[in-house]
C-alpha cells in the first residue's frame, strides 16, 4: 500500500496540466440541441489533435492506451481545469468504441473507430425498452434475418443524444425461442436509415438528452453485427462491466470540484439569516463538511477501484459499491446547493456562459442516479454478487 | 500508487485477527464484565511480546519499523472483533515518550510493564504543555499514565497526577470509563503536533477501528440473512433486507479506503494529511454507528438482547464516535483544511 507516483507518472501529470491550461476552451456546452453536438465534437476533434482520443483505448486502435492510473491523472487534471465533460462523445469513447474494441470485426474496426476519435460522428445506444428497464434481457424489439439484413420492429427507450447521433449500438431479439440472455444480438445500427423516428423526452431539468427511438422494418446489414448473432448479450455486458467500473471515474472526480466550488457559493451567498455568508450558518457549514469528507472516501474509493482494478484487469462488481456511494452524495450536494441558493435556485438561469446552473445541476442528479443501473438494481448487484446473498 | 494491502500487511492483518480470535474475542470481553482491568496480564505481556503496541515505531525507539498504515490494519482488525484493552493509549502513550526522549519510560510502555489510559479531553479542554479542563479516561483502571491528545498536541501525564477518577457505570462494557480534572497541570511530556502529529494518529486509529466495526457487523449481518428463514427463504433475499446488507458494504467499503488513504497521507505527512484524517474519521465512525445501527435492525428481537453482540458494537460505535472531538470538531476541522485540489 502506498500513494507514490512514478517520476513518469508525475511528469505526465505536468503534461497533462500544461496542455489542458492551454486548450480547454473558454466557452461552456450548450445544454442540448445540435449546438451541443458541434461543441462536444470540436473538443473531441482538439483532444485527437494534441494526442489525448481515446485515453483508455489501446494503442492500436488510435487510443492513447494510458494504464488506469494514468487515466485516473487525466480525469483529476481534467477536473481541476474545468474542462467540460464528455457530453455527447459519451456512448463513442465509452460504451460503443471499447465495445468494438473488444468484439468487432477488423472491418467493423477500421470503420468505426477512428471516425470516433477524430470527433466526427455521434453515437448513441439502443438497450432500454419501454418494458426492458432493469430486466434488460428481457427486450422484445425484433430483429428479422431476410437476405443479407436484419429488419429491425420494435423501440427504444432513455437513448441518450439519439436526436444527435449518427450510429446507434443497438440490441434486437433475434432468436424468440432461446431462453432471454441467448436471443440477444448486438448489431450497428446507422441512424438516417428509412424507418427510424426519433422522439426526444423532455427531462425534469428541461433538457432532450434523452429520446424514444422507434423502428419500423429498418433494414440494418447483417455485417454490422458485432460479436456474432444471438450473441449480443455477452458483447453488451462487456460495455456495462466497463460502465460500472472506470467509465465514472470522470464523474468522480469531478464531484470533489464541485463541493469545493460549493463552498466558494456559500462564502459569497448570504445565508438563511439574511446577513452573513451562509456557509456562517451552523447547519450549511456542517453539510458542507460533510459533504467534502465524503467526497474524499469517493476518491479513496475510487482510487482503491484503480489499484484492484491494476492487478485484476476487469472491473467486478465491486464497482456498484462506488456507483451507490457516488449517486446518492451527488443527490445530497445537489439538494445542499439548492438550500444555499435560497430563492435564487427557483430560477433556473440557463446561462451558456457559465453552463447550466446549480438549480439545474441538482435536477439532473435524478437522473444521474439512474444510468448504468438504478441504486436499486445496484443494491441487487452487491448483495447478490458482493455479499453472496440470495436472488 | 496502490491501495491494497501487500502480504505482509495482509499477514500483519491476519496475525492480529487470529490472536484477538483467540485470546481478545467478544466471548472474553464478556467473561470479564465486572473485572477491574479490561484484559488479565498475562494476555497483555502477550501483545507486549508480539510488538503491537511499537509497530509503527522505529527499531532504534524499541519498535518494529512499520508505519501508521500497519497500526491501521492492526486497528481495523481490534475493531472488528471489539478487543477489549488499553492499545490505543499504549501505541499513542509510547509515542509521546519516544518522541519527547523519554527512552525509558517508551520501552515500559512497549514491554506492557506501564499501562496507559487514553484520556479524551472534553470541549473546552486544554491540551497544551499545561492542561486543563476535563477528560473522558479509557481503561484507567491499573493504568500508570494517560495520554491525551488533540490536534495542537500530545501528553503524556502520571495518572496519579490527574484528579480523582469518577469512576462511570460504563455504557461500553468492553471499555473501562471514568472522568477526570485536571488544572493547569504540567504534564510529564508535551509534543506539538508540528513536532509529532499524535492527534492526526489518534484520528486514523480510531477510524481504522470504526472501520473494522463497519466491516464486522456487515459480515454478521450477511451471515444472519442466509441463515435465517421466514417465508420459507432466508431473509436475505428479500430486499428490504438485502438492500440494507448492501448499504452496510457501501459504509464498510467508504470507511475502510478512507481511514487506509489517509494513514497514507499522514505517513507520507501530505499537505492534505489534517483533512484526510478529519474525513477518515467522519466517515468510518458515521459508517460503523450506520451499520451498528442496520444490525441491530437485521436481526430483531434478537438484536435487542444482552446475549447478542449486537448491542456490543453499537456501544463501541458510540465510543469512536464521540472521542477526538466527536463530529462537530472533525466537521469544523474539514470545512477549512486544504483539500486535495488546494494542494
Amino acid at each position: 500500500m502506498d500513494f507514490d507516483f512514478s517520476d513518469e507518472e508525475l511528469a505526465f501529470r505536468e503534461e497533462v496540466r500544461t496542455w489542458l491550461a492551454e486548450h480547454v476552451p473558454a466557452d461552456k456546452a450548450p445544454e442540448d440541441g445540435p449546438a451541443m453536438r458541434d461543441y462536444d465534437l470540436a473538443w473531441q476533434r482538439t483532444q485527437y489533435d494534441g494526442g489525448w482520443a481515446g485515453i483508455s483505448w489501446p494503442v492500436q486502435f488510435g487510443g492513447r492506451g494510458l494504464s488506469t492510473i494514468e487515466q485516473l491523472i487525466w480525469f483529476e487534471e481534467y477536473a481541476r481545469a474545468g474542462a467540460p465533460s464528455i457530453g455527447a462523445n459519451f456512448v463513442g469513447i465509452n460504451h460503443a468504441g471499447p465495445t468494438l474494441i473488444a468484439r468487432a470485426s477488423d472491418g467493423q474496426r477500421a470503420a468505426h473507430l477512428p471516425p470516433i476519435l477524430r470527433g466526427d460522428v455521434v453515437w448513441c445506444q439502443g438497450f432500454s425498452e419501454p418494458g426492458a428497464g432493469s430486466d434488460l434481457a428481457g427486450l422484445q424489439t425484433r430483429g428479422e434475418i431476410d437476405g443479407d439484413e436484419l429488419v429491425v420492429t420494435g423501440s427504444k427507450v432513455w437513448t441518450s443524444f439519439a436526436n444527435l447521433a449518427d450510429y446507434q449500438e443497438l440490441l434486437v431479439r433475434t432468436d424468440r425461442d432461446a431462453p432471454k440472455h441467448k436471443g440477444i444480438t448486438w448489431i450497428i445500427c446507422d441512424m438516417r436509415s428509412p424507418g427510424i423516428e426519433v422522439r426526444p423526452i423532455r427531462t425534469m431539468n428541461r433538457t432532450a438528452h434523452f429520446s424514444e427511438v422507434f423502428y419500423d422494418e429498418v433494414r440494418i446489414p447483417l455485417a454490422n453485427v458485432v460479436g456474432g448473432l444471438n450473441e449480443g448479450w455477452s458483447v453488451a455486458m462487456s460495455t456495462l462491466s466497463f460502465e460500472r467500473g472506470t467509465g465514472f471515474m470522470a464523474d468522480q472526480v469531478e464531484l470533489a470540484r464541485t463541493v469545493d466550488d460549493l463552498i466558494a457559493l456559500a462564502r459569497t451567498t448570504t445565508g438563511p439569516d439574511g446577513r452573513r455568508p451562509a456557509i456562517a450558518d451552523e447547519e450549511v457549514a456542517r453539510r458542507l463538511a460533510t459533504a467534502r469528507a465524503e467526497v474524499a472516501a469517493l476518491r479513496a474509493m475510487t482510487y482503491a477501484s484503480v489499484s484492484r482494478n491494476l492487478r485484476q484487469q476487469t472491473p467486478g462488481p465491486e464497482a456498484s459499491i462506488s456507483k451507490v456511494f457516488y449517486a446518492e452524495l451527488q443527490q445530497r450536494v445537489g439538494r445542499l446547493a439548492m438550500d444555499i441558493l435560497g430563492h435564487a435556485a427557483f430560477d433556473l438561469v440557463h446561462d451558456p456562459l457559465v453552463g447550466e446552473g446549480w438549480p439545474a445541476w441538482y435536477l439532473r442528479g435524478y437522473g444521474v442516479s439512474m444510468g448504468g443501473g438504478t441504486p436499486d438494481i445496484q443494491r441487487n448487484i452487491i448483495a447478490e454478487r458482493v455479499l453472496g446473498l440470495p436472488r | 500508487m496502490d491501495l491494497l494491502a501487500s502480504p505482509e500487511q495482509e499477514e500483519i492483518a491476519a496475525t492480529v485477527a487470529a490472536f484477538c480470535a483467540e485470546h481478545l474475542s467478544i466471548r472474553q470481553l464478556r467473561s470479564r464484565i465486572g473485572e477491574a482491568a479490561a484484559v488479565d496480564p498475562a494476555t497483555w505481556a502477550r501483545l507486549a511480546e508480539l510488538g503491537w503496541f511499537g509497530l509503527g515505531l522505529g527499531a532504534d525507539q524499541g519498535g518494529a519499523g512499520y508505519s501508521v498504515v500497519e497500526e491501521a490494519f492492526m486497528f481495523r482488525e481490534l475493531g472488528r472483533c471489539l478487543a477489549p484493552g488499553p492499545v490505543l493509549g499504549a501505541v499513542l502513550g509510547a509515542r509521546v515518550a519516544a518522541a519527547c526522549g523519554d527512552a525509558t519510560r517508551c520501552r515500559s510502555i512497549l514491554a506492557g510493564e506501564a499501562l496507559v489510559a487514553f484520556g479524551d479531553p472534553d470541549a473546552g479542554a486544554v491540551v497544551g504543555p499545561r492542561l486543563d479542563g476535563r477528560l473522558l479516561l479509557l481503561d484507567a483502571p491499573g493504568s500508570d499514565y494517560v495520554v491525551v491528545c488533540d490536534t495542537s498536541g500530545a501528553a503524556l501525564l502520571a495518572i496519579g497526577e490527574v484528579g480523582p477518577l469518577q469512576r462511570l457505570d460504563s455504557l461500553d462494557p468492553g471499555v473501562r470509563l471514568a472522568t477526570a480534572e485536571v488544572s493547569d497541570l504540567a504534564p510529564l511530556h508535551f509534543v506539538d503536533a508540528a513536532t509529532e502529529p499524535v492527534g492526526l494518529r489518534a484520528q486514523v486509529l480510531v477510524a481504522a477501528e470504526a472501520a473494522g466495526i463497519a466491516e464486522a457487523t456487515r459480515d454478521i449481518s450477511v451471515a444472519y440473512a442466509l441463515a435465517r428463514q421466514q417465508f420459507g427463504k432466508p431473509i436475505g433475499a428479500h430486499q428490504a433486507v438485502k438492500h440494507r446488507c448492501a448499504d452496510m458494504a457501501v459504509a464498510a467499503v467508504a470507511a475502510s479506503a478512507q481511514a487506509f488513504f489517509a494513514a497514507l497521507a499522514l505517513d507520507r505527512s501530505s499537505p492534505d494529511a489534517a483533512f484526510q484524517c478529519a474525513s477518515a474519521t467522519f466517515v468510518a465512525t458515521t459508517a460503523a454507528m450506520g451499520n451498528a445501527t442496520r444490525n441491530i435492525s437485521n436481526h430483531g428481537g434478537l438484536g435487542f438482547t444482552w446475549e447478542h453482540d449486537a448491542h456490543l458494537y453499537l456501544k463501541r460505535a458510540h465510543l469512536l464516535e464521540a472521542l477526538l472531538g466527536g463530529r462537530a470538531a472533525h466537521l469544523r476541522e474539514l470545512l477549512d483544511a486544504p483539500g486535495p485540489l488546494t494542494v
